[in-house]
């Protein structure tokens, strides 16, 4: 054989044994833009709710039509399959956003889910589980949208300001799949429930519940939620409403930024965790008509703001250690991490030392901007 | 073989022999006033001298010479004729030679020699704003189909003893004349030797276009890619020249040849040096992204919509699902109908006259434009694809041809491997185009290198007082 022809070879090996196969027209498919996951109590069957795109119009117009199907499967995958049966078109899943899993299968096993999205070829890692706080993930499925017509394009717009709002975890299933995997993780998916509006019914993403390995343990409300982010540094945005006096007066400070440090110390053998907390805010509302712009208003503030807060997440932490003992803030993974000897002789047993450790809180609020005004309406003007 | 003899007679014979059935040969018989035996004769060919000179410069003096005459030519070219150039020849293959070029020839009775004067006159066509490169700042002149205009056009721009003009001549039927072009000791001794080389092995019989010299020269290889530029401008080849480049001109062309030619240079244009320099890289940025738009934008597209939808935003894929809904031809189909279909377009509109262009136009941008998306024959994102990539081409007119090869070998391999194949044709057309030299330089040189100093005039063009000219080859 002579050496070009080897080289051809070669070539043809290369591109034929290593290309793409999936030659697809666009319109051949059906965009799936949302997945609704429930089992039936009885059959034990998953029930498989999801959101496909048709599109009309064509030519100049764009048109398009969301549709919701259901099918049936004793496994998750049998019953992806067994839409087919109801669709013209074969559904594509590269561009699902969201699924909604019901609090029956969380309760019982997400894993199954997470192995199905992990395996699928199109399904991306990027996408998000939430969990319903309804009796049922397709309900939500079922809900009007408000402002657009596709629920991919609602929820994705939605997700991305939720940082302003602070009151639900952003977390991909790519690393929902790590932490159901690890020990020492335990992951906190957001929630989405049901509420009444003008006699209407709209879907609500707020709050959160947490996981011990893939089954669901508990619901924490949404302010619960906002304290667990700032325990685990991923408050981007959001409000605090300080109390400032017996009435219930409060002050509002808008979180412009915070950095939440974990120390881990050993004093005498002891585990000291210390959570430091540093939020950036602004005074963006103030009830009690007090002057919190001077240097000496701003003092009192801070003073009452970290006190607060510090109370308020030591609170927090101290329900979570009694309730469920699940380290749902990844201490153990920070020890893991910085002191590996001493995991290796408390990892076995660290849900037990969690529960009864002593955490420190510590708040440093910098007020940095009052916004528009300096003195609050309602002070008189000299 | 032929031989001047001394008879008058014999001699005007013999050249009607050798023109027969040529009717343009003008044959003028005089004698001088004072002494009508002296009898002479002048031939020269209708249409390519000067009448005035030869009426003025050649006979009438001889008709009214009063003093002696001398029966020798040396006499008449020292003191009778009035031309500034004059040669004696008794070569007769030379002689006719001269005849076809446009010089007169003189006889006379008794001698077997004759002379050569120089009457080339013929009309030529006015220097003009060149059509293709064309400017908004700088100079407007353009090279003209006559050699010597076009030599005196650079020789006006770089007024040096180092510019050198070497004459050849190509074409054993058209005789052309042809000329390099260089600047001694900036151009290499080794790329004139070479290109002087090349040219004397051309056989040819007949050479119309500098784009012939083009192809007979340039490195023998089956590469998409041309080994040397060319432009009609004379700016831009004193710029070309002073870089140690050389040009080749023809007659009859109003191209000049530049060699070697550096891929860089198809991105390169006279108005980068003319504007602000930092106007001048963004407009060269601008024109290396039209080419990889050009080349890619269609394939990349094809491939993503075909075979990675995953990639694409949901909102863009649901905008491209919703336009493609009831578009009879696949994907691949569509772009290579439509790509077809402008190429027409283009041709129609460079071959057809001036007053049935602007019907293309309207017919173009109608039946391809709105009709054919509202027929759902085509989908209005894949109107967009090919219009910005063909728009695109359009703007590197050097490498056009090019990047529609490009483009279309481009497309298939996404047609077949997706993306996959995209990267794989990209990796050959690389690995093709680095392993390219024109002559003896590598077609790539200066792009691929890593030190910011040499980039200076390739993606960005840096200021004036920051580059010095880059010389090919690296010598200063």
């Amino acid at each position: 054989m002579s050496r070009n022809n080897l080289l051809l070879g070669l070539i043809i090996l290369t591109v034929f044994l290593s290309g793409c196969w999936d030659y697809r027209e666009i319109e051949d498919v059906f965009l799936v833009s949302t997945i609704a996951l429930d089992k039936d109590k009885n059959t034990k069957e998953y029930i498989l709710n999801v959101e496909v795109i048709d599109a009309g119009g064509g030519g100049a117009s764009i048109e398009l039509n969301p549709i919701v199907m259901e099918a049936r499967g004793i496994t998750i995958v049998e019953a992806v399959r067994n839409l087919i049966s109801l669709t013209t078109k074969t559904p594509y899943w590269s561009h699902v956003s969201i699924i909604i899993i019901s609090q029956d299968i969380a309760r019982e096993d997400i894993t199954p889910v997470l192995d199905w999205i992990a395996r699928s070829p199109e399904l991306q890692l990027k996408l998000r589980i939430f969990i319903s706080k309804e009796e049922t993930a397709k309900e939500i499925l079922n809900q009007d949208l408000k402002f657009t017509k596709i629920r991919i394009f609602e929820y994705e717009n939605m997700r991305r300001s939720f940082k302003y709002l602070s009151k639900l975890p952003d977390i991909k299933v790519n690393k929902v799949i790590n932490e159901v995997q690890r020990k020492e993780l335990y992951p906190v998916l957001p929630t989405v429930g049901i509420i009444d509006l003008h006699g209407q019914t709209a879907a609500q993403f707020i709050g959160s519940a947490y996981f011990d390995k893939g089954r669901l343990i508990g619901i924490l409300e949404p302010i619960d939620t906002m304290k667990y982010l700032f325990i685990v540094n991923q408050i981007e945005g959001g409000v605090l409403t300080i109390p400032t006096d017996e009435d219930d007066k409060r002050v509002t400070l808008d979180i412009n930024r915070n950095h939440t440090r974990i120390d881990i110390d050993l004093i005498d053998g002891e585990i000291q965790i210390s959570v430091d907390i540093k939020p950036v805010v602004n005074i963006s509302e103030v009830d009690d008509g007090i002057d919190y712009t001077s240097a000496e208003g701003r003092t009192i503030l801070k003073e009452i703001s970290d006190r607060y807060l510090e109370n308020e997440i030591k609170i927090f932490i101290e329900k979570m250690q009694k309730e469920s003992g699940l380290d749902i803030f990844a201490f153990g993974s920070k020890i893991m991490k910085k002191h590996p000897n001493i995991w290796k002789e408390v990892g076995d047993s660290w849900s037990e030392i969690f529960s009864d450790l002593d955490i420190k809180v510590t708040s440093d609020i910098r007020i940095k901007s009052s916004q528009h005004t300096t003195t609050p309406i309602g002070v008189e003007v000299e | 073989m032929f031989n001047l003899t001394s008879s008058l007679k014999e001699n005007i014979k013999l050249f009607k022999d050798i023109f027969r059935n040529d009717n343009t040969l003008v044959t003028r018989e005089f004698q001088n006033q004072e002494n009508p035996e002296y009898r002479f004769c002048i031939f020269y060919m209708d249409g390519m001298v000067d009448a005035n000179t030869i009426t003025n410069n050649i006979i009438m003096p001889i008709m009214q010479i009063q003093k002696d005459i001398i029966k020798s030519m040396d006499f008449f070219a020292m003191q009778v004729i009035l031309s500034s150039e004059v040669k004696k020849s008794q070569e007769f293959m030379e002689i006719v030679d001269s005849i076809i070029s446009g010089d007169t020839i003189i006889l006379a009775e008794g001698l077997s020699e004759a002379l050569i004067v120089s009457t080339k006159g013929y009309k030529t066509r006015n220097i003009e704003e060149p059509q293709i490169e064309k400017t908004i700042r700088g100079p407007k002149e353009g090279f003209t189909e006559s050699l010597i205009i076009n030599i005196s056009m650079i020789r006006r721009k770089l007024q040096t003893r180092d510019l050198k003009f070497e004459y050849k001549t190509i074409g054993t039927k058209s005789q052309t004349k042809a000329c390099i072009c260089y600047l001694k000791g900036v151009a290499e001794e080794e790329i004139i030797n070479e290109v002087n080389r090349r040219i004397d092995a051309i056989e040819i019989d007949g050479i119309l276009d500098v784009k012939y010299i083009h192809e007979l020269i340039d490195e023998r290889g089956q590469s998409i890619f041309e080994m040397s530029g060319e432009t009609e401008k004379p700016d831009i080849l004193a710029s070309k020249l002073l870089e140690g480049r050389i040009g080749i001109f023809l007659d009859g062309t109003p191209d000049v040849m530049t060699v070697p030619l550096l891929f860089i240079e198809n991105f390169q244009a006279a108005e980068d040096y003319y504007t602000n320099y930092y106007f001048g890289t963004i407009r060269r940025l601008i024109r290396m992204l039209g080419f990889i738009i050009t080349t890619s934008f269609p394939a990349i597209y094809l491939a993503l919509v075909t075979y990675h939808k995953e990639v694409l935003p949901a909102p863009l894929v649901l905008s491209i699902f919703s336009s493609r809904q009831g578009v009879p031809f696949s994907t691949a189909v569509e772009l290579l109908g439509l790509f077809i279909a402008f190429e027409i377009l283009i041709e129609a509109g460079a071959r057809a006259p001036g007053y049935i262009g602007q019907t293309i136009g309207i017919v173009g941008a109608l039946v391809i434009g709105s009709a054919a998306v509202e027929a759902r024959l085509v989908s209005s994102a894949m109107i967009i694809v090919v219009g910005i990539s063909s728009v695109s081409s359009l703007m590197l007119l050097d490498i056009k041809s090019q990047s529609v090869i490009l483009r279309f070998m481009f497309i298939l391999c996404s047609a077949v491997f997706g993306i996959f194949g995209y990267i794989m044709a990209l990796t050959t057309l690389f690995i093709h185009l680095f392993s390219l030299k024109s002559y003896g330089v590598l077609y790539m040189s200066t792009i691929n290198s890593i030190y910011g100093k040499d980039l200076k005039d390739t993606y960005i063009r840096g200021p004036r007082w920051y580059i010095e000219r880059i010389k090919l080859g690296g010598k200063k």
